[in-house]
């Protein structure tokens, strides 16, 4: 009787051992999909940069400067490169040119300094420099950043303002817009705005609204991309005329871009 | 004891391998169903940064970059980590497909776990505490949000984990080779592969004392009899070349690098109060089975299965219900290396066991224990990296523990069978 009693009780550890065992790969199986949050983000991505002519007039050596950018992310200067074949001066973070963005506030009549100005100034801060360890003298001329913070590298150079996000968990905007560099702050030249959204095909197609401005649908718009079949692109233009039947700004300070749906 | 027997002319016992290194195969696959997570997002980018940078991809521009980025480490932040630096990097750009790099990841995961038994098989001369284990780590190792060493991290804990099993076996076979030359260079690859790990992660360091229990374990299976002043000269070499390692690298870090760092910040200020002795114990409790289950996991999230998840379950229910009647047929003499009668033998294998699988559980504790930035953070659904070497702790602990168990079990049997034939 004990005997039984005891082959039992070694049976019930490794039949415990079997429910948990099964317990947590299905456990497992389920957390590892956790970490597919960023999913959307990164195929947007990928199909933004690799599927639409948003960049059609961007050259190599030209800058970006994006709210979006992020090292830790794909959003980045060598990703880009990467996807599109465009070697970028910088993509650059809007806090990286103007380190007082979050207190120079239109109200207070504060003025963002030049962008060209500012992008000369910032860009040899990414210089590796000093901290490379091994044939030091090659790398820094073969280092893009150094070629580019030579003098007058980056003169016919084109700034853009660019950023891309999600708006809901199945649609992302990106917008490309030059900078107007006469302008006595950092604004846009409203009509070298290029607008497109990126989305399920499972979602509807939201229509987005820039500063009031509902934007027009491109007639032959939505495409199908080779990139994720399951993502559509469509490209949006802003109206000639606001609501109230006025022409549109010629440009618009970036403090006060403001992106919804109509 | 015979530890020279072929494995694969053990009778039943080999099928209980077999199957239980299919089922931690499929506990490993898992991983493959991830994506990119935690730090692995910008290392994703790494290549694409060096392309964007330097114009190409090349071995140079990689360990260029790799280079850098340990400069900047040990300059900021007084760390020491250029394999780390260097694995992921290379890894990063060569492996850019995710699958690519998941199948790497789910690898390391599989090696650090099957090295983890050759140890055990090693340390105990038992192939049950070995086959235990084994069926153990699937039990264990759970997959965990945020902070989670499985599926993100460029595959570091593993990475050190090897590194330092490695160690473990170089300095085991140091200190059971009679021949000195032969166990002082073991001694000095032991070594080298404790500054190695440790220059991959630092928990490394805390790992020290494992490998020391392998050496102490090796020289107590020395069966050569040699003179015994060579023997110690031999034994205490040994010690000082693995130790030098071990201090070598603690010296350059916190002697030299933390001292000259110029921005020490986050979780590595190191600190202590009575908030760590809360962290510390509730780490220990973080690695135990079912302790990452929450409530909206039944019966919702884990009964919503996919079929592939249902396939799995199905798979693991087959290989643990084969290995329990395999094993219910097996006499316990087939599965034990060391003579029955070897008691003082098994005791001090188990007691090494328990010192060993201790001190993979402790040293992850005690590192969170003190990081201030973890001590209004953690607790035992809370954790860190170091959580899979404490994972693999338990693993060793439980399946010694069963072991001694059933040991026991067995003994008192023939107690009382004895007692009948007398009567």
């Amino acid at each position: 009787m004990k005997k039984h009693k005891k082959k039992a009780r070694n049976s019930g550890t490794l039949i415990l051992l079997l429910i948990l065992a099964t317990l947590t790969y299905v456990h497992n199986f389920a957390d590892a999909t956790r970490t597919k949050a960023r999913d959307f983000d990164y195929a947007g991505w990928q199909v933004l940069t690799k599927s639409t002519d948003l960049f059609s007039n961007v050259h190599s050596k030209d800058v970006f400067i994006s709210f979006s950018q992020n090292d830790a992310y794909e959003t980045n200067a060598g990703s880009f490169y990467f996807n599109t074949g465009i070697r970028l001066a910088q993509l650059f973070n809007t806090v990286n040119i103007w380190p007082n963005y979050g207190t120079c506030t239109i109200d207070s009549g504060c003025l963002l300094g030049n962008v060209r100005k500012q992008v000369l100034q910032t860009l040899p801060n990414f210089n590796r420099g000093a901290l490379v360890t091994t044939n030091r003298s090659e790398q820094q001329k073969i280092d893009w950043v150094g070629i580019n913070s030579r003098p007058g590298a980056l003169r016919a150079s084109k700034i853009w303002d660019f950023d891309e996000y999600p708006i809901t968990g199945s649609t992302m905007i990106a917008y490309l817009a030059l900078y107007d560099e006469n302008a006595v702050t950092a604004s846009i030249q409203l009509h070298t705005l290029r607008f497109v959204t990126i989305s399920k095909f499972s979602a509807p197609v939201l229509n987005p609204v820039l500063n009031g401005y509902c934007l027009v649908r491109q007639p032959t718009a939505v495409k199908r991309t080779n990139e994720s079949s399951s993502l559509r692109v469509t490209y949006w233009n802003l109206p000639k005329l606001d609501k109230h039947g006025n022409p549109l700004p010629k440009s618009l300070d970036i403090r006060s871009f403001a992106v919804g749906t109509c | 004891m015979n530890l020279q027997k072929p494995l694969l002319k053990l009778g039943a016992w080999k099928y209980s391998l077999s199957i239980g290194i299919l089922a931690w195969a499929l506990a490993c696959t898992n991983v493959l169903r991830s994506t990119w997570s935690g730090d692995d997002w910008p290392n994703s980018q790494a290549p694409y940064v060096i392309l964007w940078r330097y114009g190409k991809i090349t071995f140079h521009t990689v360990y260029l970059e790799a280079m850098y980025w340990n400069n900047q480490w040990m300059i900021g932040e007084g760390r020491f980590y250029p394999f780390t630096w260097l694995e992921t990097r290379f890894a990063f750009s060569y492996l850019r497909s995710l699958w690519q790099y998941k199948l790497l990841e789910s690898f390391m995961l599989f090696l650090s776990g099957a090295l983890l038994i050759l140890i055990i098989y090693v340390l105990s001369s038992s192939r049950r505490v070995a086959i235990f284990s084994l069926f153990a780590l699937p039990v264990f190792v759970q997959f965990r949000n945020d902070f989670d060493p499985h599926l993100a991290f460029g595959f570091m804990v593993e990475s050190l984990l090897i590194k330092i099993e490695i160690a473990c076996l170089f300095a085991y076979f140091a200190g059971k080779s009679a021949k000195q030359v032969k166990s002082i260079t073991l001694s000095v690859l032991a070594g080298l592969f404790i500054f190695i790990g440790c220059s991959t992660y630092e928990y490394a360091f805390l790992l020290f004392p494992a490998v020391i229990i392998m050496y102490w374990s090796g020289i107590a299976r020395s069966e050569i009899q040699i003179e015994w002043k060579q023997v110690v000269k031999q034994r205490i070499a040994g010690l000082l070349i693995m130790t030098s390692a071990w201090m070598g690298y603690a010296i350059f870090v916190f002697g030299f690098l933390r001292t000259k760092a110029v921005a020490i910040n986050g979780a590595y200020v190191l600190s202590v109060s009575w908030k760590s002795v809360y962290i510390f114990f509730s780490q220990l409790l973080a690695p135990l089975p079912l302790t990452n289950f929450s409530g909206s996991d039944f019966p919702g999230r884990l009964l919503g299965f996919r079929l592939e998840a249902i396939l799995g379950a199905l798979l693991m229910i087959i290989f643990y219900t084969y290995f329990i009647s395999v094993f219910r047929n097996i006499s316990p003499k087939e599965f034990a290396l060391i003579e029955p009668g070897a008691k003082d033998e098994q005791k001090i294998a188990r007691q090494n066991l328990y010192l060993f699988g201790s001190s993979f559980v402790i040293a992850p504790s005690f590192m969170l224990a003190i990081q201030p930035l973890w001590w209004n953070k953690a607790s035992i659904v809370h954790s860190y990296l170091g959580i899979l070497i404490s994972e693999f702790g338990y693993v060793i602990l439980f399946a010694t523990l069963f072991d001694r168990y059933l040991t026991n079990q067995e003994r008192a049997r023939k107690f009382h069978l004895r007692k009948k034939v007398n009567k």
